[in-house]
């Protein structure tokens, strides 16, 4: 099995954490959280994109309104709410503890 | 050249080919069912549809009217498989489950490409052969029992339950179920089908399809080309034994009802039934009375199997009942004629009760306070 394969479920993990990050930096249409992701580690798809994105909306993280677009119909226009950057800060803490726990762990223990 | 349907993509007109529209179909169905628990699934299908409206109309903008078959798959392998997300365990669980577990195999009645009713489909799609092989060995069995594996067709038609859903098609087939087998399994079958009486006749079956479960859809009902999936499935063993278990509460009910009538002439013609007489002071009509009671009673355990079975036929339930009722006058008629030609007395007791109506008449009127 191949390290991507192996890495599946971290990256799916992941993905809830990195559209926080993503969102926080600016207000984002799909497409646009789409193309940031495309050939990076965590490309994904509108599939999944759209049940994670309603279910964090769901719980008061992201919010989104309709934007006129030139060409064809209006299209959801996402931001961070309140919740959404305590929970993005929370997110980054527990991600930096990580970082310094798994690095740790390859070393002999005296 | 292809037939072509138009769909509406959340409010953009599409012109699909037919193949197109079939995979088009599995997937949205597919995402529907994923989610079905997900308090947004309106919101989520219409950004869904919306998004392949998108996709769709980037392909036409290169001069062409009409999205075919290779470009659907495109569009749809770009939007990928509906992940219902980490905390929707329900959806998510069962989406693996079915991805990892084997599909469990059974046998069911496949409609697509069916001749009569799809029996000898189900038997080869169980055993993985072809049709035509199951259809050539079904007639040789025919000629070779003299007509009595077709007694063993109907009873399949009536016992074995259609393979409605996705799921049901794919357990049919012992496949894995995920989105991607679905979309091909949709090609493999347009492959595999050259006969263009069978094309007809699934599209005939598609559009009745679609035309009842509009007509059953609830309020939760949206979008003009998913199907709705309130009802929770019922299970393949409920389903068989509803099969069985009609034909059977129909023999006993009818078989009942022959008896009751019997009993009932016999005690308004002699007052007594196969020896048994009515004590003096009860007059015939408290007996009758009493008969009617007692059947009904009887009835009671009968009729609560016989109305679960209807319920776990699901869509096919008018058909059944319909076939069922006509099956219990035609048991009813069959059981009196059985009755009055082989039971010694009965006939004669008609006859008696013939002669005695005048005094039956006489009771009633008494009865009822006319002189």
């Amino acid at each position: 099995m191949s390290s991507a394969v192996k890495f599946l479920s971290i990256r799916k993990g992941l993905l809830e954490f990195l559209l926080l990050k993503i969102i926080s930096a600016d207000k984002v249409y799909v497409a646009d959280i789409l193309g940031r992701l495309e050939g990076t580690e965590f490309e994904t798809q509108e599939g999944t994109l759209y049940p994670l994105l309603s279910r964090m909306r769901r719980e008061n993280l992201v919010d989104y309104e309709w934007q006129e677009s030139e060409a064809g119909p209006p299209r959801k226009y996402y931001r961070l709410t309140a919740s959404g950057r305590t929970q993005l800060g929370e997110l980054n803490d527990y991600w930096r503890q990580i970082n310094r726990t798994v690095p740790e762990l390859e070393r002999k223990v005296p | 050249m292809n037939k072509v349907t138009t769909v509406n993509l959340n409010g953009r007109a599409f012109q699909v080919e037919e193949q197109a529209y079939e995979f088009l179909r599995a997937y949205l169905d597919e995402a529907a069912r994923l989610l079905a628990d997900d308090p947004d699934r309106r919101e989520i299908r219409a950004d869904l549809e919306q998004a392949i409206g998108d996709k769709g109309a980037h392909y036409l903008r290169a001069g062409r009217n009409v999205l075919g078959e290779t470009e659907m798959t495109r569009i749809l392998e770009e939007m990928g498989p509906v992940e219902t997300g980490a905390d929707a365990e329900p959806a998510r669980q069962r989406a693996e489950a079915k991805a990892e577990a084997p599909s469990p195999r059974r046998l069911y009645l496949v409609k697509e490409g069916e001749m009569i009713a799809g029996v000898c489909n189900g038997i080869a799609a169980y055993f993985g052969i072809d049709p035509t092989v199951v259809r050539l060995v079904f007639v040789i069995l025919l000629f070779l029992s003299g007509g009595l594996v077709a007694l063993a067709y109907l009873v399949l038609m009536f016992v074995v339950p259609e393979a409605r859903t996705a799921e049901e098609r794919a357990a049919a087939r012992g496949l894995p179920f995920n989105a991607q087998e679905l979309v091909d399994q949709a090609k493999r079958h347009y492959a595999g089908l050259k006969d263009s009486t069978q094309r007809w006749r699934d599209r005939r079956r598609r559009d009745k399809e679609r035309a009842f479960w509009r007509a059953s859809e609830r309020h939760d009902y949206e979008g003009p080309h998913t199907r709705p999936f309130d009802r929770p499935q019922p299970g393949y063993g409920a389903q068989v034994a509803a099969g069985i278990a009609l034909p059977l509460i129909g023999v006993i009910s009818a078989a009942l009802t022959v008896a009751g009538i019997v009993i009932a002439v016999s005690l308004l013609a002699t007052g007594e039934v196969f020896g048994w007489r009515l004590p003096i002071d009860v007059p015939a009509w408290v007996a009758i009375l009493g008969l009617v009671a007692v059947y009904a009673i009887v009835t009671v355990p009968l009729r609560a199997v016989r109305y679960a079975s209807y319920e776990a036929l699901g869509p096919r339930r008018s058909w059944f009942v319909f076939w069922d009722g006509v099956l219990w006058i035609a048991l009813v008629v069959l059981g009196w004629w059985l009755v009055a030609t082989y039971v010694p007395g009965v006939s004669a007791l008609f006859q008696d009760l013939f002669h005695h109506w005048r005094d039956i008449r006489f009771d009633i009127a008494a009865l009822v306070g006319v002189r």
